[in-house]
């Protein structure tokens, strides 16, 4: 992975994760959310591929939202088609955090130099962290109930960044 | 200017083919959709709001065109009659209300449940909840219900869910619509 040392990046890449957490409450619906964003991620840089070194560029960021727009209705879709019960968890979220997510991520792209291998690794990242959130609340969830409530999200993620920035050089903070 | 111009047309012909492709794909997947729909909506286990019988058998009854009734079905244990299921929709605060209510064949509510509501997180769709639905239960089909704001006094009364007065309403006139019909189609009616 290049540098992903830049701190306002890093808090651009968290605040996409505090998005996701509403996902998280059990490991299926956070690997769902964590799968269907890196896929509407990748697709849409993909076919920003024809677009971004012609395109002006303070319109960048309008064909970035349409083409979000529409992956996300069609993920949603594909969602409603194949994955009822995970529709019946978290109904209309599954748009609204697909969308958020994939346009915040995008701010952060936008200011590093364009590639597909930065993209994949950062999806990664993403569903990795979505995951251990969701493992850590759907066990502890069974004992207490206030790890399923919203403010625990934010409080195991802050344990989570502490220990991977113990683990990790503290310049390397993959977030 | 030119290049803007350019590229605002290009803008735009994109919106229109990922419109085109979302509508395929609609297309493509509406049946899958909606058949999902459908089994989260019908698949209700008789015996939690009849516990006498086990299966539901179609009747063949006639169901008026304007009413709030969208199905009816005869609960049944080993081929006797114990009661009916009643399936409405009523139109709640912002959304339709999907209730399967269960009637006894003595004309008593033995339970109802809410298949499907949209309304407001937190205050409306308490509807759904047991400590709601549970308040109809073994109310006397005989007379319409009245949505009352404290506790209960008569059998008719239901007590509703403060800050909740439209949906907890649009509950009860769904019951009172099933009622109707048992009372004029089904408990006299021939059955």
């Amino acid at each position: 992975m290049n540098s992903y040392n830049n701190k306002k990046n890093n808090t651009a890449l968290l605040a996409a994760i505090c998005t996701g957490f509403v996902a998280t409450t059990s490991l299926k619906t956070a690997l769902s959310i964590g799968l269907a964003a890196s896929i509407v991620l990748i697709i849409t840089n993909l076919i920003m591929h024809l677009f971004i070194n012609k395109a002006p560029n303070s319109m960048l960021m309008l064909f970035y939202i349409i083409l979000t727009a529409f992956i996300t209705s069609i993920m949603y879709l594909i969602f409603q088609a194949y994955f009822p019960d995970i529709v019946n968890e978290l109904g209309i979220y599954i748009p609204v955090l697909l969308f958020t997510i994939s346009i915040i991520v995008q701010i952060f792209l936008h200011e590093k130099k364009y590639s597909i291998l930065n993209i994949l690794a950062l999806s990664i990242g993403f569903i990795l962290i979505l995951c251990g959130i969701g493992i850590i609340r759907e066990l502890l969830g069974g004992k207490y109930t206030a790890i399923l409530e919203a403010p625990a999200a934010f409080i195991i993620t802050g344990f989570l960044l502490a220990i991977l920035s113990g683990i990790f050089d503290k310049d390397k903070k993959t977030a | 200017m030119k290049i803007e111009l350019k590229w605002t047309l290009i803008l735009v012909v994109l919106i229109v083919i990922c419109s085109i492709i979302t509508g395929v794909v609609y297309g493509a997947l509406e049946d899958k959709i909606a058949e999902n729909n459908f089994e989260t909506k019908d698949n209700i286990d008789i015996t939690s709001l009849l516990p006498e019988a086990d299966s539901l058998k179609d009747l063949d009854i006639d169901i008026p065109e304007d009413s709030k009734i969208r199905s009816v079905k005869g609960a049944y244990s080993n081929d006797e009659l114990k009661g009916y299921l009643i399936k409405v929709d009523s139109e709640g605060a912002y959304s339709t209300i999907s209730i399967a209510i269960a009637i006894t064949n003595e004309g008593k509510i033995s339970g109802i449940e809410i298949l499907s509501q949209n309304e407001t997180e937190g205050l409306g769709d308490k509807i759904a909840d047991d400590e709601f639905t549970s308040r109809f239960k073994d109310k006397t089909a005989k007379t319409p219900l009245t949505l009352v704001n404290d506790e209960t006094s008569a059998n008719d009364e239901v007590q509703g869910i403060s800050g909740a007065t439209i949906s907890a309403q649009a509950v009860v006139d769904g019951v009172n619509a099933a009622i109707e019909f048992f009372n004029t189609h089904l408990e006299g009616g021939g059955n």
